[in-house]
């Protein structure tokens, strides 16, 4: 109860600074632009499938030396690249050089057994050099799918290739998966990593200012003052979660396992709060402990990139590996091994901040 | 005998050389960017959070379960109407069966199964054509026949700055109609006939000794070099977001330091004494920020060089130290706006975010999409891949954020006094007192006008980047809701000073419409140059359209002043901005359709 006193009055003036809705904007801000991310995102893992990029197709100059002209003419112009036939190679290299086109295609197309070689010069130097590759590479399949069965028709009648059918298909941006896979992550975890660094403000303010000597005066255990500070991060963490739980749910996104995912907050929230409690407690100055946590902080947050990929357990243990999976709906139970691990972290924690908190008085 | 700023600084490094731990994380900080880009390169680019999220299901025994894939998780089944039935009550997002002759794929047909089928039909491609590697490997006679086409891939230098520019779009497409158009006269003299279509006549003119040469099938050796156009690698600059990332972080961090520096200050009531001492306010701001902008400026310096060894390396430290003096600039407004630890963590926490989607993201388009240019590390990528950026490039692509770190300064300078430090007075009050302030600094009001406005104007920059990254996705609608958006975010902004300043509302929409005008279009200059060069068509009219721009910005904010000053209540507030954006947007749309 007295616990709850100290959690109250600092929850108070957490409202009444009002800055914790530059975090709410934050996290709007997030999801508002989750559309954009998802574009980055694309671009980032799956460039052939991003619409953006394909659309920017009209973007690309190629130049091109050929005898056959009619093969590349066709897949060019359906894809949407400017192209440009040369009948010298040193025309087509000096406004290549001179960054006239972005590419030159020299060769010719065979129509007999023999497959045909095709030299690409591509600028070494230019970012645009990504891009330019993603329009030819689909040029160059659609010719190469063309290609082989015209082949296959005149030279090898006899033979059948694998091919698939797709029942009901239409190509689609993946702006669903990224909030998935991204935003509803960040969004969770997001707030359970600031409620540490809330905390350590907590303890250090009051212990620097010396105002922590009217909490020591006070009939209050040691450990009823640090949870009580605890208590006030903790519910803006979980009151957070809720919001945006409810929010995506009421959207197209409809997270699964709300319970489950709440409960997994719930023991990030108590980790990140205690690693903080124990910074502060131990190193008493808000600098220096804001200062580890940081780096504390960004080592969980590198779970949610492709560093994970290093190795199976940091895959495994990945905050957002765990929260996008509840949330698309596996089995909780699935995750038996995860939840165990974290809530000894969660439990062993506690019982440091229990040890520390005696710390508060050595002002 | 030290200057006295200088006796703060030493002040300031003598607190982290107390502990050996601070000394040991600060060490670490610094070199945290360097050592980041030592590390492996991580192979997949994929995020952990989608790790086989879609659930395939076939019937085992087939060619599917070969299938490696990493965000796809094929389930087997030993049974049809299990597999259906699983996928009914959506335990799978789609599954396979064998059909006469192809494999047919299905979805649930929920929204997670289309995502999961959009992601099956990129994996199918790929080890459809695995397949026929496979056969053609198996079958080397039918190696042409199956594989036809193989590419040989030739890097070469180029004149990147060309390449580059956004307005060589408009030249490319001249340029090569002319070419095109030269060689139909060629084609005309050879065959002293008719010109044929453009480009069936460059193959019907060509002669033999400008033909290329035929390419040949290489030999064995030589083949392995050759490619496959499905093995064409597509590499976006994930390596660039990712260095440019860590190299930042040591800047990021040596500003959150001095935030925590005069906070901790602030707090335990230390700077009292600093008040006290015979030192002006600038003097203990410089004093104690001087350790920090060393320390800045030699990473930029660093990071210069160590993205070319040229003298380029000069221009990336350029940007590199403008953003330090951006974050170090935010670093004192925030300790001046923050009441508590806790206010600072808020806004730390949020300019972090802020920061990484003006200045990281952008990078991500590189080379790809305008949107890149936002960013001023656009020119570092372009530095970095051998690009001859000028100075002027660099210079306005950083003119916003310079102009932005002399706000904050300016704010941070102006309220860093012993009555507002600790009467923890909100950042309504705070803003009252800076253009109080700063009216008395400016001694004339009109000029007080000029400067509150044009201080503003970088934040506008800054918020209409956001507008572009938010309405970006939405397509068609895009452009509209993006000129309603920018039209508001503009008159509120031109309308903040009057608020707190009350003075004739026809003057100060005159003044504040033309200052905000001119700064803008100052600001506007790098994009104008590369963005809108790029876009071309409507924004030219824009361009050319300049004194009706100027009429409307100074109309739109006079009828928002006189509404705001002559009305008694808040109402007139919305009315007031109802009616500018409404203005703003006629005149916007009127322009884009070419109707002024």
């Amino acid at each position: 109860m007295r616990s709850w006193a100290i959690a109250s009055r600092e929850i108070s003036a957490m409202l009444a600074e009002k800055s914790f809705i530059l975090i709410v904007l934050l996290e709007l801000l997030l999801v508002s632009s989750s559309g954009l991310l998802s574009v980055g995102y694309v671009l980032l893992t799956s460039p052939e499938s991003s619409t953006t990029l394909n659309d920017l197709s009209r973007l690309v100059y190629v130049g091109i030396v050929t005898q056959t002209p009619e093969d590349f003419s066709v897949e060019l112009s359906r894809n949407k690249v400017h192209h440009t036939f040369y009948r010298s190679v040193d025309v087509a290299k000096k406004d290549f050089r001179q960054g006239l086109i972005d590419a030159i295609i020299i060769g010719d197309i065979d129509r007999g057994p023999p497959p045909s070689v095709i030299r690409v010069y591509l600028p070494d130097n230019s970012p645009k050099t990504a891009l330019t590759k993603l329009a030819l590479k689909k040029v160059f399949v659609s010719m190469e799918e063309d290609l082989r069965q015209d082949k296959l028709s005149a030279h090898a009648p006899g033979i059948e290739l694998a091919s698939y059918k797709i029942m009901n298909y239409k190509p689609q941006a993946r702006y669903m998966e990224i909030y998935y896979i991204f935003t509803l992550p960040l969004l969770l975890f997001l707030p359970t990593v600031i409620s540490g660094s809330l905390a350590i403000d907590s303890i250090t303010q009051d212990l620097e200012s010396k105002r922590m000597l009217n909490l020591i005066l006070a009939p209050l255990k040691p450990a009823q003052i640090v949870f009580g500070k605890a208590i006030g991060s903790f519910a803006l963490s979980i009151f957070q979660s809720v919001l945006w739980l409810s929010i995506l749910s009421a959207t197209f996104v409809s997270p699964k396992n709300h319970l489950w995912l709440m409960f997994l907050v719930g023991i990030y929230t108590v980790i990140f709060i205690n690693a903080g409690s124990i910074l502060a407690l131990y190193l008493q100055k808000m600098r220096s402990s804001q200062i580890l946590y940081t780096f504390f902080s960004m080592s969980a947050i590198s779970l949610f990139s492709p560093f994970a990929n290093l190795h199976p357990l940091l895959l495994y243990m990945s905050p957002s590996y765990m929260i996008t999976r509840l949330a698309m709906g596996s089995p909780p139970l699935v995750f038996a091994g995860q939840f165990a691990i974290l809530l000894t972290i969660a439990a062993l924690t506690t019982l440091v901040v229990l040890f520390a908190a005696p710390r508060v008085s050595r002002l | 005998m030290l200057p006295r700023f200088l006796v703060i600084s030493k002040y300031e490094l003598k607190q982290y050389r107390a502990s050996i731990a601070d000394e040991a994380i600060i060490l670490l900080v610094l070199l945290a960017g360097f050592m980041m880009l030592m590390t492996p390169e991580v192979e997949q680019s994929l995020l952990p959070s989608s790790h086989k999220i879609y659930r395939i299901g076939y019937l085992e025994g087939s060619v599917i379960g070969e299938i490696d894939s990493y965000t796809l998780d094929f389930v087997p089944y030993q049974d049809k109407y299990e597999m259906m039935y699983a996928s009914n009550i959506e335990k799978i997002d789609a599954f396979a069966i064998m059909g006469r002759d192809k494999m047919v794929f299905f979805g649930s047909g929920t929204k997670k199964s289309e995502s999961a089928l959009n992601q099956l039909n990129l994996q199918m491609k790929d080890f459809n054509m695995h397949l026929v590697a496979e056969r053609a490997l198996a079958e080397p006679h039918l190696s042409g026949i199956l594989l036809p086409l193989r590419l040989d891939i030739v890097g070469e230098e180029i004149d990147y700055l060309a390449a580059m520019n956004g307005t060589v779009d408009m030249q490319r497409k001249q340029l090569l109609g002319a070419r095109r158009a030269e060689e139909v006269q060629e084609a005309q003299k050879l065959n002293e006939g008719p010109a044929p279509e453009l480009v069936i006549s460059t193959q019907a003119s060509m002669e033999s000794e400008d033909l290329p040469e035929p390419a040949p099938i290489q030999a064995a050796e030589t083949e392995e070099s050759l490619s496959l156009p499905a093995e064409l690698a597509v590499e976006f600059p994930f390596k660039t977001l990712y260095k440019n990332m860590t190299l930042l972080s040591p800047l990021i961090m040596l500003s959150i330091l001095l935030s925590l520096s005069l906070s901790k200050e602030r707090i335990d009531r230390n700077m009292e004494n600093l008040f006290i001492a015979p030192l002006s306010r600038w003097e203990i701001v410089l004093g104690k920020s001087l350790p920090y902008m060393a320390v800045m400026a030699a990473l930029s310096l660093a990071f210069g060089f160590q993205a070319t060894m040229t003298a380029q390396a000069l221009k990336v430290a350029l940007v590199f130290a403008a953003l330090s003096a951006t974050m170090l600039s935010f670093s004192l407004f925030s300790v001046v706006i923050s009441r508590s630890y806790r206010e600072l963590t808020f806004i730390g926490s949020f300019a972090l975010f802020a920061f990484f989607f003006f200045i990281v993201l952008p990078n991500v388009f590189s080379g790809v999409n305008v949107l890149a240019f936002i960013s001023p590390l656009d020119t570092v990528t372009s530095i970095e891949n051998g690009a001859m950026i000028p100075y002027t490039d660099i210079f306005l692509s950083l003119l916003p954020y310079l102009f932005m770190s002399m706000f904050f300064t300016t704010f941070a300078g102006i309220c860093f006094n012993p009555e507002l430090m600790f009467a923890s007075r909100d950042f309504y009050a705070l803003l009252n007192y800076f253009y109080e302030a700063l009216s008395r600094m400016m001694g004339h009001r009109h000029l007080f006008v000029v400067a509150a406005v044009s201080l503003l104007v970088p934040f506008i920059f800054i918020i209409e980047s956001i507008l572009a990254y938010l309405v970006l996705p939405m397509g068609f609608f895009a452009p509209i809701i993006s000129l309603i958006l920018l039209a508001t975010v503009e008159e509120l902004t031109k309308i903040v000073p009057f608020h707190f300043q009350r003075m004739n509302p026809l003057k100060y929409g005159l003044i504040a419409g033309a200052s905000f005008f001119l700064c803008e279009k100052m600001f506007n200059l790098y994009l104008v140059y590369k963005v809108y060069s790029f876009l071309g068509g409507p924004y030219a009219y824009f361009l050319s359209r300049m004194a009706p721009t100027l009429l409307v910005h100074m109309a739109s904010t006079s009828v928002f002043a006189i509404l705001v000053y002559y009305g008694k209540r808040r109402i007139w507030y919305v009315l007031g901005l109802f009616i500018s954006v409404i203005m703003h947007v006629i005149y916007n749309v009127a322009v884009l359709r070419g109707a002024i």
